[in-house]
């Protein structure tokens, strides 16, 4: 099987709308104010956004700029070879918040028959393919916390499989807190490295493998170790970039396998961190440090850990 | 998913069969109670008992009553959706002849629509305000696999209508590629106020009942619940004894329209797709199946698109395959649909026989399908099609059978 590139990286939040803006971000840095980062106009144009929720626009502008980024025309490739696979906690929620509320105060016959579809979580994932034609499948994946980074994995398998040749993996939110710093979207276009070739496209990495694992109440993470030590031993030798991306005492406890992991594998780990490694913008978080090392080593580890036990590994290698 | 696996071309396993079963339903909260209604065919949506419903059409296939279920510790409240899902899970590894405590390498994959979005619509009651792990609407998979003590892969799909079919496709894949032994796969979502009254604001919703392919469908009519399945691999069920399984994954075809948030394309190319290659992946030819679970929701133009791509797709064979039409029972059950059309597929593998459809008073003739009524049908051959469809035109077929390669 042809391996697995990353040829194309989008991303829009408060504080970075490009891998160099990322890069100069303040990890901690706060948004400049809702949504006034995001012009849905630039990079969608005038017409088709106006019924679609805050997250399916950030969405489809962060796949504006992956496209772009990989010098892809998906108009001039078969639809049947794209497919798209989307990770969202919250990008929906927001809306229902609305839309309930309509419901409660004024009735459901208020609610605009154009917007009533946004209820549905997977809307977000649907209108890529709907605006690029991208027919091989579509998946909407909502695990916390982990889903975007989960997005990638399924996407690369499916494509492995040959359910595709290429498509887009992302991750979009709106912040269930309103006016928060939550918002915010991030997409990878992948595909084989023979197909990028003949399209004379550039690999920025290779995706050389994850898993997904459980770590139940109380923490115990031996289901993890196995796995990420034999992540982490297929590295090549000497200093692998890494981040957890985290918060609590469950992400530190992961930061501690990671180490003790890695010595297993007779690596050792360097740490990384760009905007929203603290798992401020959620499902998109980690897919903002696979930006951030693409962007800078084109190499290291990503692991997320959500709050209820998910936890999500992908390793990335040079190309 | 460990895509190191993958990438390497590494398959540890042939098939993947359904050893366990559990649902929590309108029909029953039990495979059995479900089975034998199911077998008397008679099912009515009841008004939803909501006073924050402002909407004209409030009709639900609701489950009446149902237990209350305890939190993983940490998780605080479980909505609707987990609470069905857990008490379906557990019989469903009772049936397998599993305890999921001890085993090292099982997973979940897990398809809803809406999560626990109940915690929220409870709060206009005077419910809490959910807060902490409470607040992730899509957290279903994590509580079974809190509750259960399941440590492996774990997925939580979300493509609407066709979510479970997608779960439990990527959980037969996770077993095949080595990566779990066992999975716990299925659906799971419950009554979302919202939801219906956006399918009221769509005019997508028949004020009678859920009637499927009947020429005076008006739409569709919500249903709730959880079908979950056991999953493992033959090796896995043959190594502990267990021989006794319902039937096995046999293949799943993806597809996706990209034409319309809500409507499906009219062409069907796309669904026709996907049960072509669900039909390439089981090795079988059309005329080998013997039922179809199609996703027919009762919506005049689904329901017809549906009919003509099983046309194209099984050709001579439409017209005599037995056809289920599962939502006439249980109403569309949203992100569990697809898991309740497989499970009963199992069912249907399993007893040999074809339950009759709910009545149908005057069948669609643009539908022409096989629609039997007032009678099971005794099951010709071994193999059942499932259909599911969604928003997005998140399309999946899937192959379950029961005869030995």
């Amino acid at each position: 099987m042809s391996a697995v590139v990353v040829t194309g990286t989008g991303l829009l939040s408060p504080v970075a709308s490009s891998p160099a803006e990322l890069l100069a971000a303040n990890a901690d840095e706060s948004p400049p104010g809702p949504q006034a980062w995001f012009d849905p106009v630039t990079l969608l144009g005038r017409r088709g956004w106006k019924y679609l929720s805050p997250a399916t626009r950030y969405l489809l502008g962060a796949t504006v700029l992956a496209l772009a980024d990989a010098r892809l025309e998906p108009a001039g490739l078969p639809d049947e070879s794209m497919g798209v696979v989307v990770g969202t906690n919250f990008a929906a929620r927001p809306v229902v918040a609305r839309i309930d509320e309509t419901v409660i105060t004024e009735g459901a016959h208020m609610l605009s028959p154009a917007e009533a579809p946004n209820f549905s979580v997977n809307v977000a994932a649907s209108a890529i393919s709907m605006r690029y034609g991208m027919r091989a499948f579509n998946l909407s994946l909502t695990n916390p916390m982990v889903a975007g980074l989960e997005s990638v994995l399924i996407l690369a398998a499916s494509i492995g499989r040959g359910r595709a040749e290429l498509g887009l993996a992302g991750a979009t939110e709106e912040s269930p807190i309103p006016a928060s710093a939550g918002d915010g979207a991030c997409c990878f276009v992948l595909e084989t490295v023979d197909g990028a070739d003949r399209r004379g496209a550039t690999g920025q990495a290779r995706v050389a493998g994850g898993f997904s694992r459980f770590i139940p109440p109380g923490g115990d993470m031996r289901a993890v170790r196995g796995p990420l030590t034999r992540l982490l031993a297929s590295t090549e030798t000497g200093q692998v970039p890494h981040v957890v991306v985290g918060q609590g005492d469950l992400a530190s406890s992961v930061e501690d396998l990671a180490e003790r992991s890695a010595a297993d594998a007779g690596i050792s780990l360097a740490r990384r961190g760009f905007a929203g490694a603290d798992g401020r913008y959620f499902t998109v978080s980690p897919m903002l440090q696979m930006a951030g090392l693409i962007a800078t080593e084109r190499q290291g580890v990503v692991i997320a850990v959500s709050p209820h036990g998910n936890l999500a590994a992908l390793r990335l290698a040079r190309w | 998913m460990h895509l190191d696996v993958l990438l390497n071309r590494v398959y540890a396993v042939s098939r993947v069969v359904i050893s366990g079963l559990g649902v929590t339903s309108c029909l029953g909260s039990t495979v059995d109670s479900y089975w034998a209604a199911l077998m008397r065919a008679v099912s009515m949506p009841v008004e939803v008992r909501d006073k924050y419903a402002r909407m004209d059409n409030k009709l639900l296939y609701a489950i009446a009553d149902h237990a209350p279920v305890a939190a993983p510790d940490g998780f605080g409240r479980l909505g609707r959706t987990s609470t069905f899902a857990v008490t379906a899970a557990r019989d469903a590894w009772h049936d397998a002849g599993l305890d999921p405590a001890s085993m090292a390498n099982a997973g979940v994959a897990i398809g809803t629509g809406v999560g626990d979005t109940s915690l929220y619509e409870d709060v206009p009651g005077g419910g809490p305000h959910p807060q902490g792990l409470e607040a992730y609407p899509f957290k279903v998979s994590s509580v079974l696999a809190a509750e259960f003590g399941l440590t492996g892969p774990i997925c939580s799909a979300s493509t609407a209508c066709s979510a479970s079919g997608y779960a439990v496709s990527l959980a037969a894949e996770m077993i095949r590629d080595g990566e779990a032994d066992v999975m716990l796969a299925g659906g799971a979502d419950g009554y979302t106020r919202v939801g219906v009254a956006c399918f009221n604001r769509m005019g997508a919703l028949d004020p009678l009942r859920c009637r499927p392919f009947d020429a005076a469908r008006q739409g569709t009519v919500f249903g709730e619940g959880a079908a979950l399945m056991v999953l493992e691999s033959e090796e896995h069920a043959r190594a502990r004894g267990h021989t006794a399984w319902y039937g096995a994954v046999e293949g799943s075809g993806w597809s996706c329209d990209g034409f319309h948030a809500t409507a499906p394309d009219e062409g069907a190319r796309q669904i026709i797709r996907a049960m072509r290659e669900a039909l390439a992946e089981a090795g079988i030819e059309p005329d080998r199946l013997g039922c179809v679970v199609p996703h027919g929701t009762g919506t005049p133009l689904n329901d017809a698109i549906e009919s003509q791509a099983l046309r194209k797709a099984l050709g001579e064979h439409s017209g005599s395959v037995g056809m289920y039409s599962l939502k006439g029972m249980l109403g569309h059950t949203g992100g569990a649909a697809a898991a309740f059309a497989i499970l009963t597929g199992a069912l249907i593998l399993r007893h040999g026989v074809i339950p009759p459809n709910a009545p149908i008073d005057r069948p669609d003739p643009d539908c022409s399908l096989s629609l039997h009524t007032g009678q099971s049908r005794a099951l010709p051959s071994r193999h059942v099609l499932v259909n599911a469809y969604a928003f997005g035109g998140n399309n999946i077929s899937l192959i379950i059978g029961r005869e030995p390669r």
